[in-house]
């Protein structure tokens, strides 16, 4: 080697942990470009390998909205509320795609990585958290798409596009938090693989995706949101971009923190069964 | 020494693994109705320690082999250090960055360009994006694959593949470096090169852990050796050749069962009784000089007729490869039949094996198929003496060979003889065809 070793002076400690582990940040900060390196190959092999490529990026929720609006607008005929039941669906979809995105890519993502986790050393976090940036730039995709819509039907955002990152924000630690428990079972429970897609599908026709809360009873409302900390999220973020509906404040804050302590507990049960992976998968 | 000269200091180290012993859960479901049926009763498992109660120092700018049979522990204490593994107990403390190449060419995506995978394993790795650009040119020009660079490596032939990775690795700026059999890849050609660019690292004042079964690997490049046998350190840090011999000695009585040289079998095989090396006197001997004769003697106790027998010899070098197979005769010398209790001795005039370790295992077949083979081995050492009276005792290669030189003058148009040193020409091995040398270099031991 013709460089001169580093003059690191800094002292590792390896020693058995008891209890929880805390997050090591500094750790994760040396290691910040490995987070990017995996989000590149992820979105290079997206690309690469699938014949559609970006086409199937934007076929998806586009598919997806369509069938919707013939069975939730056209068959089922829920209220539409001035606006083309496309835009509904589809705004609905955007939002669900992003959860769904992250639950359905964190989840796979450490017995993907299994053959790196056996053999060398990196922060087990950025695995599940490499798989962001891919999903999120499908959710920009879909989102471009989105605008091009509004014109075509001519609505426009008001103010309430100030709520949506909150939307979002909400979603993404919720489905970050649910990926993660799920991430840390599938090592040593391999069915986990074959449940959550199962849990996604039920959870698709249980959220205000291809319907608005408008459509439910009111009398059940209530119920709905409790039950359902997707619904606030998402039924809010169709009203900031279309004004459908209602943002419900209260339920909105209520999923907010739900989605908080599902991410924290996500990094729990992933930080305390973390240190096993090595000697399981 | 001073602590500050110590780049990795261990104490007390040891790893423990669960051996499930019933019930290995592999459904969440399962666990769930296991975990709700035995509440109370919990230990269905079963404790198994792969390294128990380690403590050494490694001064920084030391080559440190890790000695020890399979299973001795030796790959999960490089696990730990490259904090892979979760040590159960004790510390360990490692100043300065660290780098493992445990297997090289670990995340590399078939799907992506040789340019993409330096990235992606450079990051994988540890190293920052800046830094991979910053030796970018040096790695390619290492691997020799720069006309690929932007075809997927799936398309690669597995040399290219591993020529990249270690180029990767072995750019990669840390203090102490961990290793583990990277050197079984490659062809021989790159091997040298890779095992150079390591003296290189050790050289420039880094710390390297370097396990492997390579004997001749080990020799070449660390200065001291640890020698672990049954996930304890055995022998605390002493010059590489004494911890070589040191593991010679634990694998020598590590299985065999030995009664004064005699390796005795008891009834633990349907014919063979016991066997020994023997010097010309017929005592037991564990040393042959090089190019020396060789006797083994095989007791054998057929209580059934074996017809047609062929008794295999097989010799291994320390590096668990088969460097040699003899076998009785299947012309018309050969054994018509064993019955009953016998002695059979195999000599091998001169054997053509270099200084070093090996160890002797036999066996029985009919033809090529061997029906029965004896797990135990005896262990023994070539000596290196001048036998061939050329001067050179430290042979170069793997084998030996007395040759006859003849040099002839142009000017009287007579040749002579110059003569060979043991005074036997050829290659000629009594009592035993040889049938096979197979000098491998650095191919993955056993």
């Amino acid at each position: 080697m013709t460089t001169s070793a580093i003059p690191s002076r800094d002292t590792v400690v390896i020693k058995p942990i008891r209890g929880l582990a805390p997050l090591d940040l500094k750790l994760l900060w040396q290691f910040r470009d490995l987070l990017f390196a995996f989000a590149d190959r992820d979105i290079r092999l997206r690309y690469r390998q699938t014949v559609l490529g970006v086409i199937w990026v934007i076929l998806q929720p586009l598919l997806g909205a369509g069938i919707f609006s013939i069975v939730f607008g056209l068959i089922a005929n829920m209220p539409d509320q001035g606006v083309p039941y496309f835009l509904i669906t589809y705004s609905g979809f955007l939002g669900w795609t992003l959860f769904m995105g992250v639950v359905t890519r964190v989840s796979p993502s450490l017995i993907a990585h299994a053959s790196l986790i056996r053999k060398i050393f990196f922060p087990r976090l950025l695995a599940p958290l490499g798989v962001l940036p891919s999903v999120l730039l499908d959710f920009l995709v879909g989102l471009v798409l989105m605008v091009v819509l509004m014109a075509i039907y001519r609505v426009a955002p008001g103010w309430g596009l100030m709520v949506a990152p909150v939307c979002l924000l909400t979603l993404l630690s919720l489905s970050l938090g649910i990926g993660l428990v799920a991430a840390s079972l599938s090592v040593k429970y391999r069915d986990v693989q074959h449940i959550v897609p199962f849990f996604i599908q039920l959870l698709l026709y249980a959220s205000p995706v291809g319907y608005s809360v408008e459509a439910i009873p009111e009398q059940y409302r209530d119920l709905y949101f409790l039950l359902n900390p997707l619904a606030a999220p998402l039924e809010a973020f169709r009203w900031s971009l279309i004004g459908t509906g209602q943002p419900h404040y209260g339920y909105l804050a209520y999923s907010f923190v739900i989605s908080g302590v599902a991410l924290l507990i996500g990094t729990i049960v992933f930080r305390s069964v973390e240190r096993e992976f090595a000697d399981v998968i | 020494m001073s602590s500050d000269d110590i780049a990795i200091s261990v104490r007390g180290l040891g790893k423990s693994y669960r051996i499930a012993q019933k019930s290995p859960h592999s459904t969440a479901i399962e666990a769930l109705l296991h975990r709700f049926r035995n509440s109370v009763e919990r230990t269905d498992s079963e404790e198994f320690w792969a390294l128990r109660d380690i403590s050494f120092d490694v001064k920084r700018g030391d080559i440190v082999g890790l000695v020890g049979r399979n299973g001795a522990g030796k790959s999960t204490l490089l696990k730990i250090l490259s904090r892979v593994a979760e040590p159960t107990t004790g510390e360990i403390r490692i100043t300065g960055r660290v780098a493992s190449l445990i297997e090289v060419g670990t995340g590399f995506q078939p799907e992506l360009t040789g340019r993409e995978n330096i990235f992606l394993n450079g990051a994988i790795l540890g190293m920052r994006r800046k830094e991979i650009a910053r030796r970018f040119d040096e790695i390619v020009d290492f691997s020799g694959v720069e006309k690929f660079l932007d075809t997927p490596v799936k398309f690669y032939s597995s040399g290219m593949y591993v020529r990249l990775a270690f180029a990767v690795a072995a750019h990669l700026e840390a203090d102490v470096l961990l290793i583990d059999e990277v050197l079984a890849v490659g062809d021989a050609q790159f091997q040298k090169k890779s095992l150079g660019k390591m003296e290189a690292v050790a050289n420039s004042g880094r710390t390297v852990v370097f396990v492997s079964h390579d004997v001749t690997a080990l020799e070449a490049l660390c200065h001291t050796g640890l020698v672990f046998s049954a996930g304890q350190l055995v022998q605390q840090q002493v010059p590489i050749k004494e911890a070589l011999s040191i593991y010679h000695r634990l694998s020598r009585t590590g299985g065999a069962n030995e009664v004064g040289g005699r390796v005795d079998l008891g009834d633990s095989y349907h014919h063979f009784r016991a066997f020994d090396l023997i010097d010309g006197h017929g005592k037991s001997s564990r040393t042959v000089p090089i190019g020396g004769e060789l006797r083994l003697r095989i007791d054998i106790q057929a209580d059934d007729l074996v017809e047609s027998p062929n008794i295999v010899v097989k010799f291994e070098n320390s590096s668990g490869q088969r460097v040699l197979t003899v076998r009785s005769p299947r012309n018309e010398h050969a054994i018509e039949r064993l019955s009953g209790r016998s002695e059979v001795t195999c000599t091998i005039a001169s054997l053509p094996l270099a200084p070093g370790e090996y160890t002797v295992r036999i066996g029985l077949a009919r033809g090529l198929e061997e029906f029965e083979s004896v797990e135990q081995d005896i262990a023994f050492t070539v000596c290196n003496t001048d036998t061939f009276g050329d001067g050179w005792g430290a042979n170069m290669g793997f084998t030996v060979a007395s040759a006859v030189w003849q040099i002839a003058s142009a000017a009287n148009d007579s040749s002579s003889p110059l003569g060979s040193g043991c005074g036997q020409t050829g290659s000629s091995v009594s009592e035993g065809a040889l049938i096979g040398v197979k000098p491998g270099i650095h191919a993955k031991g056993g």
